[in-house]
């Protein structure tokens, strides 16, 4: 039967996504990749939209929150993908307002303005049948994904605002938001890169290469040399793993001490992250917010006398406090950190926080 | 209805639900003062539920009374001006008010519901005064089988503190009443060494003179995880009013 084909299709795909990310994130390496993860995430719930076996708009909701339930288990630290699965949310609730004539206000965030003059409860069960629903919702879809696909060009075009001639800017890791925002200024201006190696995944050591084959004057330095160099630095620019609820970052580690050294010499701490990054996750809630990876990295097994004596622990993020950071520059341009609490009750519904 | 009238039923909503907060039973009286109102025009109900609130504030003065009247107040002229003939316009603010009661009694149970995930396994939180917000994040943080313990200051003059503290043992959480002392008097770092600082509960700092002062919240402090407090009041800037110290 067709119907059934396309439901083992359907689930066959999902597993092969999940196991994906349990295994570590599309390509090697804890930060690459986010908007692969995003992508592919959008792709397969517009899948499921098309596919799976729905009737009414609260249906196709309670089967993207169970996938996507399942997907945030599988791989905890990777928020791209319930970044997503809240997007679809949000865009199916309002697709499904628009169909039945309300006015898109009565869905908003809930103010002390609505609650005094909104007429009726805002109950709404989402059970009326539309048939145009699919279709629009799919639609809705392909323009996130259209989205995501323009989200580093729309942040490398704000390069040239923010990066003047022989400036001094200094980076840590790898970030391919931040390796296009620079690659971008570089064709119109001439200015110098520090990047701190990021011990002890040293991807630094890959974003050195790709700006000097850009034609970039980079140099490298090691973490603990960030404070001793940041006196000479008149800008820092890092990308991030997530932008969360109150403005901070979880960003690789190192990123804080970077932070706190650019703080002391009152250096502009810019923050070049996609929406899709931004998550309504804060930072004292889950125990899932470390993740650690195998302390190989730190000492290796060969040192094997030392390790039966020695507790090993390697940490893939830090955390940055929202005082920290100046700016971030973000597909849709530049906005502080006390401004991001808003851009989240843009861009998901309150009652998808908690999925 | 007349003065007496209000402010009785104001005392009886109060007394009916001591749950309650007092800005929702100035609202739910204020409701009451607007269904019995005989008023003809809409500024002649305007000035009448100024005069209510100024009543009500009279008794409790209290930052939330007064400003549940502002509330009701500014939702009299916003619905007035969508209908402008009286009666349609109080049957729908009466419908609207109770609405709205409905939606804010439910705000309790949301910011329970939000904030007890800050609370995690082994942490130490401090609290002042009798707080029920609080108390509900607590109790929803204890439902969820966390383990935490609650140190609460006492509160003084009338030891809300304590009540606290009564409640919480209920609920088997581990709990400790901490001191208050008066915060203008100068901490001096003289500690008679007869009485090292043993507990919390001990006065652990005196001046020269063998009187009680300076704060033991210097202690308690080093210990505590994370800080959980209600309000009186939250003001435009973001601050917040409340029980003194």
């Amino acid at each position: 039967m067709p119907g059934a084909d396309r439901e083992t299709e359907l689930s066959g795909r999902t597993e092969a996504f999940l196991s994906e990310l349990k295994r570590g994130a599309p390509g090697s390496g804890p930060l690459r990749g986010s908007y692969e993860t995003a992508r592919k995430t959008s792709a397969l719930l517009r899948r499921i939209t098309a596919q799976a076996r729905w009737s009414n708009a609260g249906e196709l909701m309670d089967i993207i929150r169970k996938e996507g339930r399942r997907m945030t288990a599988a791989q905890p630290s990777e928020t791209t993908v319930g970044n997503m699965v809240r997007r679809v949310l949000k865009i199916i609730r309002e697709e499904y307002a628009r169909l039945k004539g309300s006015s898109e206000e009565t869905d908003q965030q809930e103010s002390l303005h609505k609650l005094l003059t909104s007429g009726g409860l805002s109950e709404e069960n989402f059970r009326q049948h539309f048939p145009p629903l699919k279709a629009n919702v799919i639609e809705a879809i392909n323009e996130l994904l259209t989205e995501l696909e323009g989200t580093t060009d729309n942040i490398a075009m704000q390069a040239l605002e923010h990066i003047h001639s022989n400036e001094v800017i200094m980076t840590i890791g790898r970030s391919r938001t931040v390796l296009e925002f620079l690659k971008d200024a570089a064709r119109k201006r001439k200015f110098h890169v520090i990047v701190a190696e990021c011990a002890p995944f040293c991807q630094g050591h890959e974003m050195a290469t790709s700006l000097s084959k850009a034609e970039i004057e980079t140099t490298v330095i090691p973490d603990a040399a960030i404070f001793a160099v940041m006196s000479r630095v008149n800008k820092v620019i890092i990308g991030t793993q997530t932008v969360l609820a109150n403005g901070g970052l979880r960003a690789v580690n190192g990123t804080h001490t970077l932070a706190l050294a650019a703080k002391h010499h009152s250096t502009p701490l810019i923050v070049c992250a996609p929406m899709f990054k931004l998550s309504p996750q804060f930072p004292n809630e889950e125990d899932t917010f470390h993740k650690f990876v195998s302390p190989h990295e730190v000492l290796p097994f060969t040192e094997g006398e030392i390790l039966s004596k020695v507790n090993v622990h390697c940490p893939v993020f830090d955390y940055v406090p929202p005082d920290l950071i100046t700016l971030f520059i973000s597909n849709i341009g530049g906005n502080a950190p006390s401004y991001i609490y808003r851009l989240m009750s843009e861009l998901y519904h309150p009652e998808d926080h908690d999925l | 209805m007349n003065e007496q009238e209000l402010v009785e039923d104001f005392r009886a909503q109060m007394r009916k639900d001591p749950e309650t907060a007092s800005a929702v039973a100035a609202i739910r009286t204020l409701l009451e003062f607007l269904k019995r109102d005989t008023g003809e025009t809409i500024f002649g109900l305007r000035e009448s539920l100024t005069w209510a609130t100024d009543c009500l504030t009279r008794v409790d003065s209290s930052v939330a009374v007064s400003s549940a009247g502002e509330l009701f107040l500014r939702f009299i002229s916003l619905t007035s001006l969508e209908h402008q003939d009286l009666s349609r316009c109080k049957k729908v603010m009466e419908e609207r008010g109770e609405l709205f009661l409905e939606k804010i009694s439910l705000s309790r149970a949301k910011v329970a519901k939000l904030c007890h995930t800050f609370i995690k396994d082994g942490a130490k939180i401090l609290t002042h005064s009798y707080s029920r917000v609080v108390l509900r994040v607590l109790e929803k943080a204890a439902a969820e089988k966390k383990r935490f313990s609650v140190y609460v200051t006492e509160s003084q003059p009338d030891a809300a503190g304590k009540q606290m503290a009564e409640v919480l043992k209920k609920l088997d959480v581990p709990v400790t009443v901490v001191l208050d002392a008066a915060a203008h008097h100068e901490v001096s770092l003289v500690s008679t060494p007869a009485s090292p600082p043993l507990g919390i509960q001990e006065p652990l700092i005196t001046d020269s003179c063998g009187h009680q002062v300076g704060s033991t919240h210097f202690y308690v402090m080093e210990k505590v995880d994370l800080v959980i407090v209600g309000a009186e009041g939250v003001v435009e800037s973001g601050g917040i009013i409340n029980k003194a110290c």
